[in-house]
Formats: C-alpha cells, sequence, structure tokens
C-alpha cells in the first residue's frame, strides 16, 4: 500500500508542477490576438504584426486566425471572461463585445475616426469600442465585362434584378449563372436575407419598419415576401445549381473564371481573391436594387476589420499599442486596399482599384447598418442562414420560415 | 477455378475500394491546380511546393511534437490508472464496487459537447487553457472508461488463484498487483495504448477549445485551422492532410501486428 | 495494511486473512484516482450542464434566469429536434448495420494466413487511425457538385452531375456511409478475432455429424461469435450515435439542419443560437437516448452469450 501512497503522491506533485511549469507567465509583454478575417486580409494583419515583432522586441505577439470556429470560441471565452488581448468584433464591437472592451476614446489616432463610422462604434456611454481599420460598404460585387458584353445597366429595383437576370441566363444560354450565393457555408444565405431585408422593411418610407422590429410588435407575416422572392429566384434558374453545396471559394471561383456574374451578397473584399485566379477581372460594385416603387437603391455598411482590446488584459498597454501600430497610415492603407474599401480613419488615400469609379458614381446612395445587427436581437443571424438553406431544400415553406424567425425573435428579446 | 478467380477479384475490389481515397487525396496533393482536371487523373507533374507551403502554413512541425507529447504523456497515466482502479473492480465484486464500476463504464456514453461549456469554464478559472497539462488530464479522464472496462473484464479472466498464491508467498496489494498481476496486462495494455492512442491522437473536439496557442496546438487543430483559411486551394489542403495523416499511418504500417491483434484482444476479451 | 513479511503459520489460515482483506475494502483505493478524475471532469461539469438546462443561458453573458422545464417542453414540439433524433439514430444504427453486416462479411472472407489476405485485412483497416475530420474532408472531395470525383465519374457516362449534399435525407445517408465505410475495419477485426478463437474441432465435429456449411455458420460459428456481435454493436452504437466530425467536414448540419445529428445540433445551438440552456437540455436527452440504447443491448446480449 505504501508504494501505491508514494505513486499517488507523485502523481498529484507533477500534476501541481506542471501547473507551475507549464502555466508560468515570464517578464515579457504576451500578447494574444484572435481574428477572423478572410485569407487575404488576415495575411496583410499577419504581415503587419511582424513589422510590429520587429519594432517591439519586448512584446511577444501570438496571432491567431479562425475561420467559421472563430464566433463560437469567442462565446466560449466570453462566458468564461477569458478574451484575447486584441481581437476582431467582427460587426459586433457595441451589441456584443461592449461589456469586454476597453475604451479607446483616448487613443491618439480617436480624433481620426471617420464620422459614418464613429456612431456604429460608440456605445451608449461615449466608449470608443474599436478601432476601425476599414469602413465596410457593401452591395453586390459583380464582373462588369459581362454587363458590358449583353449591354446591360445595373439593376436598380427588384424588377430590374430579374430583367437583367433572365438576359443574362438566355443570352449566354444558360452558361453563365446570373447570381451566385455560396449557400454551403449558409452565411451568404444570411447574406441574401439581410440585405435584401433593408430594402423591403427598411429604406422605403412607405414600408418601414424599423420601429415595430425594435419595440417588437412587427407583423412577421410580411416576411414571407423575402423568401418567396428567393424560390422565385431559384425556380426561374438565376441561382446557382449547386446552391445548397457550393462554398464561399466556389463563388470566387465561378467569379474568375465568368461562369457566373453577380456574386449574391458579396462586398469587395471579395475582388482580391478572384484577382489571384484571374488578374482581368473587371469588378464593378452595385447597391441593393430597391423593392418598392420610388425607392432607391442601398449600401449596407457598417465596421468591418477591426481591433478590440480586453478591458481586463494583463497588457493593456502593450495591446493598445499594438493597436495604435495598426492605426499609423500606412497599415491602414495596407487593410483597407486588401478588402477594397475605403479606410477608417481620416487621411489615408487607398487606392481601391476597379471600385474608384463606382464609389464615385454612387456617392449618394444611403448607406443603412447591417439589418439583423441593428434592428434583431443578438443571435438570429444563424435563424436566417439556416432557415434560408433549409427552404431552398424544400424543407420548409415561406411561411415557416417566417414562424420560425418570430419564434427566436421573440425568444432572444425575451432572454435579454 | 472461377471460385478462385472470383476471390481474387474480391480481394482486388475491397482493396481498391479502401486506397482509392487515399489515391485521390495524394494526387490531389502533388498537383499545382485542379482548375479543369479531374481528381481522377493522375498527376502529369510532381509539384512538392505544396508540402512544403502546408508544412509550415500550418506549422505542422510544432504540431507534431505536441501531439507526441499529449499522446505519450496521456497513455502513461491511462495505463497507470486505469489498470489501478480495474483491479479492485475485478476481483473484489461487492455492491460498492458493482456501483463504481457502472458508474466509471456508464461515462462512455457521456456526450463530450454535454459539459464542453462548464468544462471550459472550470479549465478558465484553475488556469489550465493553452497548457500541456489541462488537455492532458481532460483527454485521460475521457478514454478512462474504456479502459476500465477492458481491464476489468481482462483481470477477471486471469485466475484468482494466481493472486493468492501470491499473498501467501507475503506480497501486498500494491506489490502484488504492480509485481504479478501488470505484467500479465501486457496484451490488453498494447490493446489501451493503440485504441486510446489513435482517439487521443486524432481528438480534435476538445484540443479545438483547450489548445488555442499555436505553441501548443495538435495536428487536427492546426490542421483545421489551415483548411478554413486555405479552402479555395484544395490541393495545398490535400498536401495538409497527407501530411496530417502520415505520422500515424506509418506507425500503422510499421506496427500492423500489433495493432490488429492488439484491437483484436481488446474486443473480445472486453 | 498488509504485512510484507510473511510470517510463520499454515496456509490456510493466510488465505482466510487475505479473504477477510480484500473483503474490508482498503484494496478499493486503487480506484480512488480514476474516480478523482471522472468527477472532476466529467461528473462535476455534467452536473452543471443539467443546471443550465433548467436556465435560459445564452452560453455567455453573466446574467440568466431559471425557466424550469420550459426547455424540455419546448423539446417535444420542436420539429427539429425530432427529425435530428431521426438522424441520430440513422447514424447510430445505420453505421452499426452496415459495420457489423460488413465487418462479419470480411472478416469471413479475409480469415486465413495468405499473405494477399493480410495486406488487404491490413487496408481495410487504414482508415480506422485516420482522423475523422480529414477522412471527412476527403470524402467531401468526392460528393462536391463543381469537380467532385464522383461527379467526374457519372459525366464519363455522359450523366448530369448530382448536387449530392443537396438533399438532406440523401446527406444522411452518405455520412452514414462515409462513418461505415472508415470503421468497418473495426468490427472486422473483431469478427476476426472471435473468429480465430472458435477451436477448429468445433467445425470438425459439425462436419462428422454431417451438417451443411450454412448449418455450420448458423450453428455453430453465430453463437461462438456472440461476444464479438455484442462488441461491434455496442461500440458502433455509441460512436455512431455522438457522431460529429465527419458531419462537420462534409455538411456542417446543412442544408439547413437536414443533415444534424444530436451532437452538431447541440453545437449549433450552444454557439450560434445562443441558446446554451435547451442545448444542455438536449444533451441530457441524448445522453438518456444512448444511457437506455447501451443497457438495452448489453441485456439483450448477455443473454445470447455462449461461453466456450
Amino acid at each position: 500500500m505504501k508504494k501505491l501512497n508514494v505513486a499517488l503522491v507523485l502523481l498529484v506533485a507533477t500534476v501541481i508542477c506542471g501547473t507551475t511549469a507549464w502555466g508560468a507567465d515570464g517578464a515579457k509583454a504576451k500578447l494574444s490576438v484572435f481574428n477572423n478575417q478572410s485569407q487575404i486580409a488576415q495575411g496583410v494583419l499577419e504581415a503587419i504584426t511582424d513589422d510590429f515583432r520587429k519594432a517591439n522586441p519586448n512584446i511577444e505577439v501570438d496571432f491567431q486566425s479562425y475561420g467559421k470556429d472563430y464566433e463560437s470560441m469567442m462565446k466560449i471565452k466570453m462566458a468564461s471572461n477569458d478574451l484575447p488581448d486584441v481581437f476582431s468584433t467582427h460587426g459586433w464591437a457595441v451589441a456584443r463585445y461592449d461589456e469586454y472592451l476597453a475604451d479607446l476614446s483616448k487613443e491618439a489616432w480617436a480624433s481620426r475616426v471617420q464620422g459614418s463610422i464613429r456612431d456604429v462604434i460608440t456605445d451608449k456611454s461615449g466608449k470608443l469600442c474599436v478601432l476601425p481599420m476599414d469602413l465596410d460598404i457593401t452591395g453586390m460585387t459583380y464582373n462588369k465585362d459581362i454587363f458590358k458584353q449583353y449591354g446591360l445597366k445595373v439593376p436598380t429595383t427588384f424588377k430590374e434584378l430579374l430583367a437583367v437576370c433572365e438576359a443574362i441566363k438566355t443570352k449566354s444560354g444558360g452558361k453563365i449563372t446570373p447570381l451566385h450565393y455560396g449557400g454551403g457555408d449558409s452565411w451568404p444565405i444570411g447574406g441574401y436575407y439581410d440585405f435584401n431585408s433593408t430594402a423591403y422593411y427598411v429604406s422605403s418610407p412607405a414600408h418601414n419598419y424599423s420601429a415595430q422590429l425594435l419595440d417588437g410588435s412587427f407583423d412577421w407575416t410580411k416576411y414571407d415576401e423575402i423568401s418567396k422572392n428567393l424560390l422565385l429566384l431559384k425556380e426561374k434558374q438565376y441561382l446557382n445549381k449547386d446552391i445548397l453545396t457550393a462554398k464561399y471559394t466556389d463563388s470566387v471561383e465561378a467569379l474568375a473564371k465568368g461562369t457566373a456574374a453577380i456574386g449574391g451578397c458579396y462586398g469587395a473584399y471579395i475582388i482580391t481573391e478572384i484577382k489571384k485566379i484571374n488578374p482581368d477581372f473587371h469588378a464593378g460594385m452595385m447597391p441593393i436594387p430597391a423593392y418598392w416603387d420610388g425607392d432607391k437603391p442601398t449600401f449596407i455598411g457598417g465596421e468591418r476589420t477591426t481591433w478590440g482590446v480586453w478591458k481586463d488584459s494583463k497588457y493593456v498597454d502593450a495591446a493598445k499599442k499594438y493597436v495604435a501600430f495598426f492605426a499609423q497610415t500606412p497599415n491602414l492603407k495596407k487593410v483597407s486596399e486588401a478588402n477594397g474599401i475605403p479606410a477608417g480613419l481620416d487621411g489615408v488615400v487607398s487606392n481601391l482599384g476597379d471600385l474608384t469609379e463606382d464609389y464615385t458614381t454612387y456617392k449618394s446612395a444611403k448607406i443603412f447598418p447591417y439589418f439583423d445587427r441593428a434592428l434583431l436581437p443578438n443571435g438570429m443571424w444563424d435563424v436566417m442562414c439556416k432557415n434560408g438553406q433549409d427552404l431552398l431544400a424544400g424543407g420548409i415553406t415561406p411561411k415557416d420560415f417566417s414562424d420560425n424567425m418570430k419564434k427566436e425573435y421573440l425568444r432572444l428579446r425575451n432572454a435579454k | 477455378m472461377i471460385k478462385n478467380i472470383l476471390k481474387a477479384s474480391g480481394l482486388v475490389v475491397i482493396g481498391l475500394l479502401y486506397t482509392i481515397p487515399l489515391y485521390v487525396l495524394a494526387t490531389m496533393s502533388v498537383k499545382a491546380s485542379s482548375l479543369g482536371t479531374s481528381l481522377w487523373a493522375p498527376p502529369t507533374a510532381l509539384y512538392l511546393t505544396n508540402f512544403r507551403n502546408a508544412w509550415t502554413s500550418a506549422h505542422l512541425s510544432r504540431a507534431l511534437v505536441n501531439n507526441a507529447l499529449i499522446t505519450a504523456i496521456s497513455l502513461v497515466l491511462i495505463v497507470f490508472v486505469g489498470s489501478l482502479a480495474s483491479y479492485p473492480l475485478a476481483r473484489r465484486q461487492t455492491k460498492l464496487n458493482g456501483f463504481v464500476s457502472a458508474l466509471l463504464v456508464s461515462c462512455m456514453v457521456v456526450p463530450p459537447l454535454a459539459v464542453l461549456v462548464p468544462l471550459y469554464k472550470f479549465i478558465v478559472d484553475i488556469h489550465g487553457m493553452n497548457t500541456y497539462w489541462a488537455i492532458i488530464l481532460i483527454l485521460v479522464t475521457f478514454q478512462l472508461p474504456l479502459c476500465v472496462y477492458l481491464y476489468t473484464n481482462f483481470i477477471k479472466t486471469i485466475p484468482r488463484e494466481l493472486d493468492e498464491a501470491a499473498r501467501i508467498d507475503g506480497c501486498n496489494s500494491a506489490t502484488l498487483f504492480f509485481r504479478i498481476v501488470f505484467p500479465l496486462l501486457k496484451p490488453i495494455t498494447s490493446s489501451i495504448v493503440i485504441l486510446c492512442g489513435i482517439l487521443i491522437w486524432n481528438d480534435y473536439q476538445f484540443s479545438v477549445f483547450f489548445l488555442q496557442k499555436k505553441d501548443v496546438q495538435t495536428i487536427a487543430v492546426s490542421l483545421s485551422q489551415f483548411v478554413s483559411q486555405y479552402q479555395n486551394d484544395i490541393n495545398l489542403v490535400a498536401a495538409g492532410c497527407l501530411i496530417g495523416i502520415f505520422p500515424m499511418t506509418a506507425v500503422y504500417l510499421g506496427l500492423q501486428k500489433y495493432f490488429i491483434k492488439g484491437l483484436a484482444d481488446g474486443a473480445v476479451k472486453g | 495494511m498488509h504485512s510484507r513479511n510473511s510470517r510463520p503459520g499454515r496456509p490456510g489460515s493466510r488465505i482466510k486473512k487475505l479473504k477477510a482483506s480484500v473483503a474490508a475494502g482498503s484494496v478499493n483505493v486503487m480506484y480512488l484516482p480514476a474516480l478523482a478524475f471522472v468527477s472532476v471532469f466529467i461528473f462535476y461539469p455534467f452536473f452543471r450542464g443539467i443546471y443550465i438546462s433548467f436556465t435560459n443561458w445564452n452560453g455567455y453573458s453573466s446574467s440568466f434566469r431559471f425557466v424550469g422545464f420550459e426547455q424540455y417542453l419546448t423539446m417535444f414540439g420542436d420539429k427539429n429536434v425530432l427529425n435530428t433524433i431521426v438522424n441520430t439514430f440513422i447514424y447510430g444504427l445505420g453505421s452499426t448495420f452496415f459495420q457489423t453486416v460488413f465487418g462479419l462479411a470480411l472478416a469471413l472472407f479475409l480469415d486465413g494466413n495468405r499473405r494477399i489476405k493480410s495486406v488487404v485485412r491490413t487496408v481495410v483497416y487504414l482508415p480506422v487511425i485516420i482522423s475523422p475530420l480529414i477522412m471527412g474532408y476527403i470524402w467531401y472531395f468526392f460528393f462536391r457538385y463543381n469537380g467532385g470525383a464522383v461527379n467526374d465519374i457519372l459525366a464519363l457516362f455522359a450523366k448530369e452531375p448530382v448536387d449530392w449534399f443537396a438533399n438532406g435525407r440523401r446527406s444522411v445517408w452518405i455520412i452514414m456511409l462515409v462513418n461505415s465505410y472508415q470503421f468497418v475495419g473495426v468490427s472486422m477485426v473483431m469478427f476476426l478475432a472471435g473468429l480465430q478463437s472458435i477451436p477448429p474441432s468445433y467445425h470438425e465435429a459439425a462436419v462428422i455429424d454431417g451438417a451443411s456449411p450454412f448449418k455450420r455458420f448458423r450453428f455453430v460459428t453465430v453463437p461462438l461469435l456472440v461476444p464479438a456481435f455484442a462488441s461491434s454493436v455496442i461500440f458502433n452504437t455509441i460512436g455512431g450515435m455522438k457522431l460529429f466530425d465527419v458531419i462537420v467536414a462534409t455538411t456542417d448540419g446543412g442544408p439547413g439542419y437536414a443533415s444534424q445529428s444530436l451532437s452538431t445540433m447541440m453545437y449549433d445551438l450552444y454557439f450560434s443560437k445562443q441558446n446554451a440552456g435547451y442545448a444542455a437540455a438536449l444533451g441530457i436527452l441524448m445522453f438518456a437516448i444512448i444511457v437506455i440504447l447501451s443497457v438495452m443491448l448489453l441485456e439483450f446480449f448477455k443473454r445470447k452469450r455462449v461461453d466456450l
């Protein structure tokens, strides 16, 4: 028995010693940085991080990139109040991460934050939550050459969009998919709902239900229409055949090879990826067509590439230093150009390539915040994505879709 | 004669069925791009850059060391704690021990996801994030039920007279266990090492949450991040996957006799 | 505590002493470390999970409230839960069926000492050691719509490409088959071991009695393979019911919720739907289903068991 006791003591000792030997931190500041950017932007962020490491040898940076696991990871981290020192907030700086973020309004760069985004990333108490490296302006990215070839004009209404799709389908003899969605990844389907919801239920003064959506009185039967039109697009064969299994990367490939004309809900970030496959691609960006008569097309905007600092970080100063490094003009320029959208701070002149023209053309178009972030309770995004897939797969009807939206909407509202 | 031909072709068909996925993976991994070519088409040239890129981008050298370290220490602990626990459970079949045994074995059916979030919170509280010891303790725990189950059943097949003879020679429980019983457990121990070794080596469900720093990440975690990052370059992804399965495959092919025998012993005795 | 020094005395009395000491239970100390492990890392979080299932916790915020049995009641009216349970059974029992049937067939076919047979055995067992996640990625390359290996074959016969994972029911079956394919080697090895443990004399005796090959299989081989059947069925059922990695790598539970298992649904509820309370309740349900199923199977095989 004695030997056994000795063995047990040894076991316990190993575990405890292990704790101190492996878990100890050195004197150096060690930053843990999490981001969920797409491949190209990620590369740029990592390159800038490398420069930062060189400039600050006493700060160690552990730079981590996550794909679709990012949100799950962050939720567990929030649940256990153990966040990375610096992290991307992917559109949720205020709505989800506010209570975990340090105030950045005292930073030297804070005064340069562009006016249009300042409100989006400032919470009720006036706290500046993140560094906005760029400004999201998202519509639908399309292939300008195909439009030129068939003599098509950019559609401004849903009816015009249907006509454009019909023209592309017939003129190409079915070879070119008018609208491409990487629905297998589910978020592009969510994109369809999110972007079009603004046109259906917000942007037209006669059909603006913002107040009802916020106070909970929205009549969800109205939501059938957006689903019915998704099925209409499918029925008319304007969507890619493999919409239920194609990934985002398949959309990139289809657009690059010219087998698809319009990227259903992809912003400028997709262009850099398309050009990696086809450098001669001529990209255009159109606003989301209006749905109601008399309304104008809209862009969707908000935060995109951001850095927030965890307020309870052991190394808040080092973290702020890291963020300030990204706020330097040349670095912001790199990030904004990688995503093909304007920089988030004043005084940065980015070369936005193909889109420079479009940004000028649509200068007066109205930019709305993401529908789900602004008007729905936190957690509805996934409901739109998954139910949208279900709808396209024939599992549910537009009415079921609306019912499911209503159910989850009420649950999430009450959970608050 | 016809029977033999049928048999031979049967063998070939089965063999092919099980090599095809690896063939496709291998051809994909040595092609520069798969645009326009069939996955079945043999490569026209060997494009080995994929392997080098995958090796560095997925941080596989570090991951390999981590995997080896985590698997080795976990296995030692599993064998030690598991065999130790099984001895009284097999030998002393009281009501209490029957209950303990059932309790331990029933853990086999606890879905890992059902405990993930509370477990995560707990690991953070005890400062176990991104440490080897935390993931090792968790992996050991979730393999223990199977291990105890196999050991208990195996010990039951060892004649009691052996213990009793040893006792008469003056051994106490611990000496008896380590000197007499444990050496007899060799066959089942090798089964357990192989079975649990595979599961721990390939673990993804736990590692992805508890190993969030590159320094400590294992192959499955590094690779899944790599795949989501380079999804549009399936040839590069294939190269990464191929490297990922290589170490285990090499060990398996080298020691296949023990693998199959070990598993068989575990299955039948269990 | 037992003395290490041997004392004089009759062997008979020592045996009595030994029996007394084992009966005294001090030997039970040996399982305390194992109990400690599972208590800390399984029981504690498991019971916390039960606690969470009675709340409406969203999975990360610090505030939540108790909702009693509400989560459990919602479960009964939830169409997705029903469909997911059906899927989970297809994954669990379907894989078990295929693995057991094909595992047995492969074992019978590949039993023997010929070199070629041992090579094929090695190859069939190979996927077992490959990470299910990577296996899922490989099969995803096969069933892709664009440039997938299976559609390439259809193209050879001038057939239209099929979007394999676009149909939920079909996806479920494909995933089940992928899982069976990967782990059929486990069952095969179990049956091979079972076959090799049957003394040749049993078969010889049956031959002398004039039994046909089928009768020998039915009345000699099968009854003696009961332990192998039991292992194959129980291990594969539990493994299949917990299926996760392959689904994540192929359909991610889609389209919609059509190919979800209870594991992926829980994951989705926890992390995407912010419905940790519901996810926890589902975890309890899944636990209950697996426990009941395992107990039933164990009882079934206990009765069938024939000792050599």
